[in-house]
């Protein structure tokens, strides 16, 4: 991009601060921005404010939206041609360790800092996760997937369930604080009631993974020593976590449990068939709409027991092939600008500026998003390697030959350490 | 009267000509489109090409050999399992229903043969997405009314030991209706002449299905078993969107085999030596097909 | 004899019947649903009253804008159709009655098949983005003819080989140029072969799905991708997805239904011929 350098004097001064608008109008100009998007709650929110962005900066904007596990498919092709069909991407936070040793997408720091662009706004767990890479800025946080524990407030609070828990547990009712103890809990709860206890989620790949991950960190388990990258996956923790995922899946989940996405998981709350899930915050709009739910009013967001949770997220980022990077960079800036950003939080997105959840008017349209803050304290996402996706699936055969094949945990978790070996094996995210 | 003595004349000749001008557009084609891919692809197999990693060595044997060594035979097993299923479940039936449909006298015809086109309308994706809402094992229609007749409650997709039944119930709930057209039409395109006379003779139903209608109706039985086991053997996009292969393994199949290594890991050398290894498969088991039904 | 045929419609019409029925229940749960929001659609024991919504309807014409994607399907259908079905029952007719290109032919048209698509579509994508045929109808219809085109032929060989020889080669006999006898008799004699072919290679259009996917943007999407798209993040709208498929449904049965007496008469036709 080319800049001209400018003096001292005050007119260049004046100049100066009209200038970056300018600039941007020109840079935009005639152009087209298109965006590969999934149909979230604040999409439309987006579309309804696109035309501002069109008007001022003279671009036109294209969104394009599929199904979020087809997104990737689209994606690789794209990236791989010598230009892309896309001028922004959004990026999940496992596909960033991929897509940063592909080189699909661009450095920012320079655009950041000639622009003066505030990262600070961001909860610092996200830009780690979904914004830079080994030191450099890659991407702007764009959504935030935090997950917790889902339950029934009005059963849960109801006296006489408080008084029945006590009998059982000999202690006064509390949110469980340890792993071990939700699925007490969860166990004795769904036959106290006749209810599922849990709503689980345990369909091969991204459905069994997001969930069980949550119960590895939460018993402190991990994947890798994220410092000497060797695999983790046959210490005692992983085994525990594994064994109680199972458990709960045969004794207390909803039938059929290994068929099940989390948008199963979504139907069984809303119908009102089970007490708790350890699922997505972002679930809370549609729980909270009539249409959809019966359960409107009843559901609570708890952070998930024991030491960490999962985390996921979503960066908007400049794909290396966009046809003209400059454009696609106003419009990050725009889109994250704080009052866009706000206008989407407000239609139902999950924001990852942290201003966003201390304003009021935020937090009585959406009450369950103040508790975001604390989730994201203890949370971590999954490794930011270049085979992650790999990660994912790998994890997901474990899982499988444990839940479908009843291979005792501690054999199946031992037996992957080699393949979680060889994913890491000469990657060079981790050097 | 063979070709061979017509070929030798004047209108031979032209016709002689006329067969390549009949036959280039269709060849000419298919070749442009998929010989190149094609052939790419097969250098691909042999490379070591993760899309993340960019191009890398050549590889000989490697990639083949580290699929054949990941649990391939039960990804065959699976494959041969579910494509054997469908198409002689669908072929049963529609052969069955064609017969039926093909009646000299049947009031209503035009009715069913709307009514069971249908499905095959029906985009894959609507379909799976359709049957998951019906055999949602908690909030589904199926096992509610399974239940009224005193069964129990099934995981169906979600039972590793129902899954792959639950699938095959599927396919042929959609795809049935396809082979059923084809067979149909085959029906109707058959000289009326044979039948009519073994019918003067007294021949009974039984022996008129057997002794004319079965011989005359073989070529397009077998183009359409042929055409529906290729079909059934590539697709992946009901596994895709019913169970994702699982539970665990339990209906994982070559195609999806490929579709995972290719779009999920990028690791598109071993994609396609899986790929090679499935156009092998397909291309035996066809040629076993067009034997099979030759000599029959 | 006439008990006996009498016996026979009851089985006939009790297993068509039932057939219908397995394919008519599950259609009438969708479009159930797509009259119903989610609670409605999920709940169990079902609830057979309930107010309907027109909300689903509405969502998928106006906000999803359906038309579009209908018609982005229904032309790349219709063009590969037509394509395939006249290169394809020229090829055809050659191999079978000619036998062109030896015994190998058939089977090299086949063998183009066999490839599973998820190894193709990635040159594919490269190579039409190359030439600018992403992103447009043209690009889907060359890509649908190759796949389309050697089930075409196949089926039409079938068809073509139970007309009798005796047939063309008279004509031929008597001056007709191979086109003629082509068009003149072998076709008019196989007309069932062609509409089955033609449905044949519509429904493999209609339905695809993985090269749709990455071939299309979103003017060119079809209906399968744009289907596929209500699997949103916020789960699936099952009420949008049954509309969307009554409203693909209801078209084609009425197009049926407008040229049965044509499909009928092209039926009987060929019948008489052969």
């Amino acid at each position: 991009m080319k800049r001209v350098k400018f003096g001292t004097s005050a007119a260049v001064l004046a100049f100066l601060a009209a200038s970056p608008a300018l600039a941007a109008s020109d840079v935009c100009k005639g152009s087209d921005i298109n965006i590969l998007m999934e149909t979230v709650p604040d999409t439309d929110a987006l579309q309804a404010v696109k035309g501002d962005f069109e008007k001022e900066y003279g671009a036109k904007v294209n969104i394009e939206a599929v199904n979020y596990s087809l997104m990737h498919e689209k994606l690789v092709p794209s990236l791989t041609a010598s230009t892309s069909s896309y001028d922004v991407l959004i990026v999940d936070s496992y596909w960033v360790g991929e897509f940063k040793t592909a080189g699909w997408i661009k450095d920012l720091d320079a655009l950041i800092a000639r622009d003066k662009v505030d990262t600070s706004l961001y909860f610092p767990a996200l830009m780690a996760l979904n914004g830079t890479v080994q030191g450099k800025t890659y991407m702007l946080p764009f959504w935030q997937y935090a997950m917790g524990i889902l339950y029934r407030k009005d059963i849960v609070d109801d006296p006489a369930f408080q008084a029945a828990y006590k009998e059982q547990f000999k202690r006064d009712w509390r949110m469980p604080a340890t792993l071990e103890e939700f699925a007490e809990v969860v166990k004795w709860a769904g036959k106290y009631k006749d209810m599922y206890g849990i709503a689980m989620a345990a369909q091969r790949a991204d459905p069994v993974v997001m969930e069980a991950t949550n119960y590895l960190f939460a018993e402190g388990g991990d994947f890798y020593d994220r410092t000497t990258w060797k695999p983790t996956m046959d210490t005692p923790e992983a085994a525990k976590a594994v064994t109680v995922y199972a458990d709960l899946i045969n004794s207390a989940a909803q039938p059929g449990a290994l068929g099940a996405n989390f948008d199963d998981v979504a139907n069984t709350l809303k119908q009102g068939k089970a007490i708790f899930a350890i699922s997505y915050l972002f679930l809370f709009p549609t729980l909270e709409d009539p249409k959809d739910s019966t359960v409107v009013g009843k559901m609570g967001f708890a952070p998930v027991p024991g030491k960490d949770s999962f985390l996921g997220a979503w960066g908007w980022a400049v794909p290396s092939n966009a046809k003209n990077p400059d454009c696609s960079w106003e419009f990050l800036k725009w889109v994250e600008s704080k009052d866009v950003a706000y206008k989407r939080a407000l239609a139902g997105g999950q924001p990852t500026q942290m201003w966003i959840y201390n304003d009021p008017e935020f937090i009585k349209k959406w009450p369950a998003m103040s508790q975001v803050g604390t989730a994201l304290e203890h949370s971590k996402g999954l490794p930011i390697m270049s085979r992650s996706t790999q990660l994912v699936e790998t994890f997901a055969e474990v899982m499988g030959s444990v839940l479908a094949n009843n291979v005792p945990p501690a054999t199946a978790l031992a037996d992957s350490q080699d393949k979680f070996g060889r994913l890491v094996k000469g990657d060079p995210l981790l050097k | 009267m063979t070709t061979a003595t017509i070929r030798a004349g004047s209108p031979g000749r032209r016709r002689n000509l006329a067969q390549y001008v009949f036959v280039a557009p269709a060849v000419i084609v298919l070749a442009l489109v998929v010989a190149a891919p094609l052939l790419y692809s097969i250098y691909l197999s042999f490379q070591e090409y993760i899309i993340t990693y960019g191009m890398g060595d050549f590889a000989g044997f490697a990639n083949y050999l580290a699929v054949l060594s990941d649990d391939f035979a039960h990804v065959s097993w699976v494959t041969l399992k579910l494509t054997l299923l469908c198409v002689v479940f669908e072929f049963v039936i529609a052969f069955g229903l064609a017969l039926l449909l093909n009646q000299p006298h049947l009031p209503g015809r035009s009715f069913y043969l709307i009514v069971l086109m249908i499905p095959v309308l029906m985009t894959p994706v609507a379909v799976a997405l359709m049957f998951r809402l019906m055999f949602n094992p908690s909030l589904g229609i199926v096992n509610w009314v399974i239940g009224l007749l005193g069964i129990p409650p099934q995981g169906w997709f979600g039972d590793p030991s129902l899954a792959l039944g639950t699938v095959v119930f599927v396919d042929v709930w959609h795809e049935t209706s396809l082979m059923l057209l084809m067979l149909y039409a085959g029906l109707k395109a058959m000289p009326g002449e044979p039948v009519e006379a073994a019918r003067i003779d007294g021949a009974s139903r039984l022996q008129i299905l057997r002794y004319v209608t079965w011989p005359l109706m073989k070529p397009v039985i077998m183009v359409t078993l042929m055409i529906r086991m290729i079909a059934a053997l590539k697709s992946y996009d009901l596994i895709y969107m019913l169970t994702q292969g699982g539970p665990g393994k339990a209906t994982e199949t070559i195609s999806f085999y490929a579709y995972r290594l290719g779009f999920r890991f990028l690791d598109i050398g071993q994609a396609a030596a899986v790929s090679f290894i499935l156009l092998i498969v397909v291309t035996l088991l066809t040629l076993v097909l067009l034997r099979t039904m030759r000599e029959n | 004899m006439v008990g006996e045929s009498r016996w026979v419609q009851w089985v006939s019409h009790l297993i068509l019947g039932s057939a219908s029925a397995m394919v008519l229940l599950p259609l009438l749960w969708v479009l159930r649903t797509s009259f119903a929001d989610k609670v409605v659609a999920y709940q169990m024991p079902p609830q057979l009253l309930f107010a309907p919504t027109l909300d689903n309807y509405r969502d998928v014409l106006l906000r999803f804008d359906f038309g579009s994607f209908f018609l982005n399907s229904l032309i790349v259908a219709l063009t590969t159709t037509a394509i395939a079905l006249l290169l394809g029952a020229l090829a055809a007719y050659a191999i079978d009655r000619f036998r062109t290109g030896g015994p190998v032919m058939p089977l090299a048209i086949l063998a183009t098949q066999m490839m599973p698509p998820i190894v193709l579509v990635i040159p594919f994508f490269l190579i039409f983005k190359q030439l600018g045929l992403a992103d447009s109808h043209l690009g889907l219809v060359i890509t649908y003819l190759t796949f389309n085109l050697p089930y075409v032929v196949w089926l039409l060989m079938s068809f073509f080989r139970r007309v009798p020889r005796e047939l063309d080669e008279a004509a031929l006999i008597d001056g007709a140029g191979p086109f003629t006898v082509f068009w003149r008799i072998v076709l008019p004699a196989a007309l069932p072969g062609i509409g089955a072919a033609a449905v044949l290679s519509f429904v493999l259009c209609w339905n695809e799905f993985l090269f749709a996917l990455m071939l299309t943007g979103q003017q060119t999407k079809t209906l399968p991708v744009a289907i596929s798209s209500l699997v949103t993040q916020q789960g699936t709208a099952i009420g949008a997805v049954c509309a969307s498929t009554m409203l693909a449904i209801a078209p084609m049965v009425l197009i049926y239904f407008a040229i049965r007496k044509l499909l009928v008469a092209g039926l009987s036709l060929g019948a008489v011929k052969g």
